[in-house]
């Protein structure tokens, strides 16, 4: 009786921790999580041309080490069900961007299968980039350029003007953009670009698929050009800065 | 000699472990209680923000969505109402059951909106709106970070010995800033 009793005990058991297990590998299959980035311009989906991308991930760049305002710009491919906001919250909550105590950091997220664009702005930059500066900049500035398509135009924009919004006075200089590089004038630096391109590949091919971490350290340092004049070895991507925020920011769809 | 010194020693050591480990601890609840107690008060005074810049907002609001839709008579006088008693609220929970109707009244105001295209297409009116989810979302973050700080508070004061020490300063818990349940159920803010 009593042995049989703890025999129905031990399977009940097992049969909730198998319940629990099952519900574990679900949800975590399906939602998804708030990640660290080390790059500022984290392109997860994908939207934006590698040369663009280089771009900006130098102007951020060099705007963080000019100014102490870190903007992150994030893409998904999707929310997975999450909730937008508070999406953009965890990832702010993980990566804290901006300055501790100053709070000038910023994400900018877009989730192209939801057609979801959030701004979310730190304490910091709350007055600079008001809630309602915010949603105008993403109808005028993203909305448009994304219903065409453009994606890596829309996030620039958007960038730029944010960056025009915290700080009137910066001139953003893109003049060091990657080289429209045609079939004649295969430089050197073009041969060192595809030569890391192969390394990392080499890389990372035969590890496990969780890249970007380390492939991004690499990306903006090299190829961009940024970066070298300070910490030099230990590159420039970004590295978390402790800013908080508030709820503050806007959302917009496409 | 030898004796009397330890018999000496003994008591030493009884007075200490008896008066000075209770006294101890006690110096550390203390201090613990009263910085948390602190942090309770200025995340407070957060949330006040939130709900003074939301108080600010809405005649704002107001005056553009009559505008368009004046005959809205109904909803402008809740909201109206929902807002002044916003302003008499004291107590945290006061505070949170006006903010949620104020909520709610906000949220019957977007629902209406939505039957006024040429409103939505109003440029100063979108940038309201995104002050308005703003300061919604604002209110939601200042609001976990408070409940947080008093979840905390509570646990000190209800684990031993932090019960006791309680009981003696006379602490009870503090409340938390709970958003009634008809709000929460409203679509496009989050809670």
């Amino acid at each position: 009786m009593i042995f049989s009793l703890r025999g129905s005990v031990r399977a009940g058991i097992t049969i909730v921790i198998c319940c629990c297990l099952l519900l574990f590998f679900t949800t975590s299959a399906w939602a998804i999580t708030p990640f660290k980035v080390t790059e500022f311009v984290t392109d997860r989906a994908e939207i934006i041309p590698p040369e663009q991308q280089r771009q900006l991930e130098g102007v951020l760049q060099k705007y963080s080490q000019d100014t102490g305002n870190q903007l992150l710009v994030i893409t998904i491919p999707s929310l997975e069900g999450e909730e937008l906001v508070s999406f953009t919250e965890a990832l702010f909550e993980v990566n804290k961007p901006g300055q501790a105590g100053k709070d000038n950091g910023l994400i900018l997220l877009v989730s192209l299968a939801d057609r979801e664009i959030r701004i979310e702005t730190g304490y910091g930059l709350e007055e600079a980039v008001p809630d309602g500066r915010a949603g105008a900049l993403i109808r005028s500035e993203m909305v448009p350029r994304f219903q065409s398509g453009d994606y890596a135009g829309g996030i620039t924009a958007a960038v730029l003007r944010l960056i025009q919004y915290i700080t009137p006075d910066y001139a953003v200089s893109i003049d060091n953009p990657a080289p429209i590089s045609s079939e004649d004038d295969f430089s050197l630096a073009d041969l060192l670009v595809i030569a890391v391109i192969i390394i990392l590949i080499m890389m990372f091919s035969g590890r496990n698929r969780h890249r970007h971490y380390r492939g991004g350290y690499y990306g903006p340092t090299y190829f961009g050009g940024f970066g070298g004049g300070s910490g030099g070895s230990r590159g420039g991507g970004f590295r978390g800065g402790g800013g908080s925020f508030g709820g503050g920011g806007a959302s917009g769809k496409w | 000699m030898n004796k009397t010194m330890t018999i000496v020693l003994g008591v030493i050591l009884a007075l200490v472990v008896l008066i000075g480990v209770p006294a101890g601890m006690y110096i550390h609840f203390y201090n613990g209680i009263k910085v948390a107690g602190n942090e309770i008060d200025a995340q407070m005074k957060q949330i006040d923000n939130v709900l003074l810049r939301r108080h600010d907002l809405i005649p704002n609001l107001v005056n553009t969505v009559k505008g368009y839709a004046a005959h809205e008579k109904e909803i402008f006088t809740n909201l109206n109402n929902a807002r002044n008693r916003m302003l008499e609220a004291n107590t945290v929970q006061e505070k949170a059951s006006a903010s949620g109707e104020l909520s709610a009244a906000l949220n019957r105001l977007m629902m209406v909106v939505e039957n006024y295209p040429q409103l939505k297409a109003n440029e100063q009116f979108n940038r309201l709106m995104d002050s308005l989810e703003g300061t919604e979302n604002r209110l939601a973050v200042e609001r976990k970070r408070y409940n947080d700080l008093v979840k905390a508070y509570n646990t000190k004061i209800e684990l031993f010995p932090g019960n006791i020490f309680a009981g003696m300063m006379g602490l009870t818990k503090k409340d938390y800033f709970n958003v009634p349940e008809t709000v929460k159920e409203n679509p496009g803010v989050n809670f």
